[in-house]
């Protein structure tokens, strides 16, 4: 095996989305070296590239942060981090500021002020509205501008830890990678890190983001750090249009007002969510479709002939790849609506991640968490279509800060030569075994088992063990024999690795979680459970590898908005008679 | 679909498409006949696993490259539901 380059730096961030860029900037405002790697290069990876949205609160007094706040807690069916959510409110106006004064060209209104939108989530709350990728270009500019060590096309793998354990009793001392084109193996040394790694998602035609297979939960979980909200990764889309494309955009064109309707050309929304509407979440509205759809009503479509002419300009503009596909196909969507397919799968929907404190850091000493590799403590259950990458903005300058001042006060945590020598060999084996298991079979044993519709849709308790058990065979049989023949390949087989083994953990959490709340609906429970569950579900791993699950009271108790009264809540979506 | 063609004409060469794929669908590649070589162009080396994103149209500046955001919508598994089930974007 190649001998691998050994790099040392204060502070290792791990990803380059928003909150990656964030922290990497802050701590070397603070005086730190740092070192930011990422699978491909930044603004054309990973969700912030297709985000459209940013939630901007401007500077609000306690009254109406309550106000803002509020929207958020019970529209996470009180799940939130309130705490968080206290610290969101009150620093975003600083953070998306900065952004501005950095150049980034968000949507302004005729006198140039910047131009406030609803999106999906929010009446309260207002975003503005930018192609997420000019954001990323501005602050990769400004990485290097500042001398910040920018390693791109860099895959990182596993995190070492001083106690060279799994999980560690110790803290995180770097982490293990290679280079996505030359295979070249990398240790960097480094006294804190930050996972902005993304979100766990399939690698799916019907998703947008590539490359964000959960190898931040992955490889925190293995340290030891706790996961939270799990269950919550019902990944539903409705953006495939006319059984030909699909696209992102999906807060914004609910923001700009477009309706669903169904082939009777009923607003069927309102039936399913009294509340909101058309502007209901993403797993309500897939749900729904699919409702209409098993009942007759359908096929369902989107609306936007109503829509003013301005609004749907912006939503082009800051869209692009909507915008080009309607090109493609010649779809005019001010003539007709544009019929609607949902798609689900095992995937972050509004939680499944990293649990982290008002800092960004894990329950691991050293590590840091941001964005969408989080357990999203400000939506968990929710609704926001545009708080994830103010979230991540806040979560990110925060660690930068708080990751700064850890290493100001300490020396390098040494690393175990042992685990170092054998994370390598687990990184590298695929390259060398000569067998006939490809990533791509990976991912279709995975999207049969996961997919199969009275799992997706309607699981229940023999259905969720039966998933589970077959994840684990998966695991144990698929994982073990993939081969490799390049670097690329090798990036492939390690994002198949990281998926299922997370998607293992997510059916412990379906099934740990005897309510339906938010995406996560269980046939056997079909009801929101207010009397035992508000709580959130923990997994970590104990000492001797297994999954250890623990269902935390949430501390509404410390929270200044809770709910009236506890109580059971029926679900809104029924289970028809086969799928009992 | 995916990325269906790259016009070796209009290419110069600039490596922008192949670094800014998110998914390494693309590489540079010494393309032409033996004696008549029309120096590096992007090819592309992993079509099956382009998802249709365009960021490389959007990045390309001389328009070289021709994706279809077309998925075909795959079998579902029970066609009344309405609802699609994936298949795999890697082949």
């Amino acid at each position: 095996m190649r001998q691998p380059t050994e790099l040392c730096t204060d502070v290792l961030v791990i990803g380059g989305g928003i909150g990656g860029c964030r922290a990497a900037l802050r701590a070397r405002e603070l005086g730190c070296d740092v070192v930011l790697t990422e699978k491909a290069v930044i603004g054309r990876a990973g969700p912030m590239t297709f985000v459209h949205s940013q939630f901007a609160p401007w500077p609000l007094t306690d009254e109406e942060k309550l106000v803002w706040m509020r929207e958020f807690v019970e529209a996470s069916n009180y799940l939130a981090d309130q705490e968080w959510l206290d610290v969101l409110l009150t620093e975003a106006p600083s953070r998306i500021d900065e952004l501005v004064r950095m150049g980034v060209p968000y949507e302004r209104d005729a006198d140039g002020r910047l131009k406030y939108t609803t999106s999906r989530g929010h009446k309260v709350g207002k975003t503005i509205n930018v192609d997420g990728k000019v954001v990323m270009d501005i602050l990769r500019r400004e990485l290097r501008r500042h001398g910040v060590r920018l390693l791109e096309k860099v895959m990182m793998t596993d995190l070492l830890t001083s106690d060279g354990r799994y999980p560690t009793a110790g803290e995180v001392s770097g982490a293990v990678g290679f280079h996505v084109r030359t295979g070249e193996p990398l240790v960097i040394r480094s006294k804190a890190v930050i996972l902005n790694t993304g979100p766990l998602y399939p690698k799916i035609h019907f998703s947008y983001i590539d490359g964000v297979t959960g190898e931040g939960h992955r490889m925190a979980y293995r340290a030891g750090a706790e996961l939270a909200g799990m269950e919550f990764t019902q990944y539903a889309s409705w953006s495939y249009w006319e059984d030909t494309f699909s696209s992102p955009g999906q807060a914004k064109i609910q923001g700009i007002g477009a309706k669903f309707i169904n082939a009777r050309g009923e607003e069927f929304m309102w039936r399913y969510d009294p509340e909101w509407g058309n502007l209901s979440s993403l797993y309500r509205v897939a749900r729904a479709i699919i409702t209409e759809n098993m009942e007759g009503r359908g096929p369902c479509y989107v609306d936007f002939r109503h829509c003013r002419e301005e609004d749907i300009e912006m939503l082009l503009r800051v869209v692009p790849t909507l915008d080009l596909g309607l090109r493609e196909f010649g779809i005019d969507l001010r003539k007709r609506p544009l019929k609607t397919t949902p798609f689900m799968a095992i995937g972050m929907g509004t939680s499944g991640g990293l649990r982290v404190d008002t800092w960004s850091r894990t329950n691991v000493s050293g590590l840091y968490a941001l964005g969408t590799c989080t357990c999203l403590p400000v939506i968990m259950s929710g609704n926001s279509g545009s708080g994830h990458s103010t979230f991540s903005n806040v979560g990110g300058y925060r660690a930068g800060e708080d990751a700064a001042r850890r290493a100001q006060r300490m020396e390098h945590p040494p690393v175990d030569g042992s685990q170092l020598k054998e994370v390598l060999a687990e990184m590298l084996a695929p390259l060398d075994r000569r067998g006939h298991t490809r990533p791509a079979d990976v991912w279709a044993a995975i999207g049969d088992v996961t997919c199969e519709s009275t799992f997706a849709l309607f699981k229940n308790a023999e259905r969720i063990d039966r998933t589970r058990r077959l994840v684990g065979e998966i695991k144990a049989f698929l994982l073990p024999r993939m081969s490799a023949p390049d670097p690329h390949e090798l990036v492939k087989a390690l994002e198949a690795r990281s998926y299922v083994e997370m998607v293992e953990l997510c059916c412990l959490a379906y099934g740990a979680r005897e309510e339906s709340r938010g995406e996560h609906f269980r046939a056997d429970f079909p009801y929101q459970d207010d009397i035992n569950w508000l709580r959130w579900v923990v997994i970590k791993q104990t000492t001797d590898g297994q999954p250890h699950i623990s269902t935390p009271e949430v501390p509404l108790d410390r929270y200044p908005i809770q709910p009236e009264k506890r109580e059971r809540k029926p679900s809104p979506f029924s289970v028809p008679e086969p799928y009992r | 679909m995916a990325i269906e063609r790259i016009d070796f004409d209009l290419c110069d060469g600039c490596w922008v498409c192949v670094e800014s794929c998110p998914a390494d669908v693309l590489r540079m590649a010494q393309v032409g006949e033996a004696w008549e070589s029309m120096g590096w162009k992007a090819i592309i080396a992993y079509p099956q696993e382009c998802h249709g994103c365009k960021l490389c149209v959007q990045d390309c500046h001389v328009d070289a490259i021709t994706v279809s955001q077309r998925v075909p919508l795959p079998k579902p598994f029970q066609p009344h539901v309405g609802l699609i089930f994936y298949e795999p974007r890697t082949h």
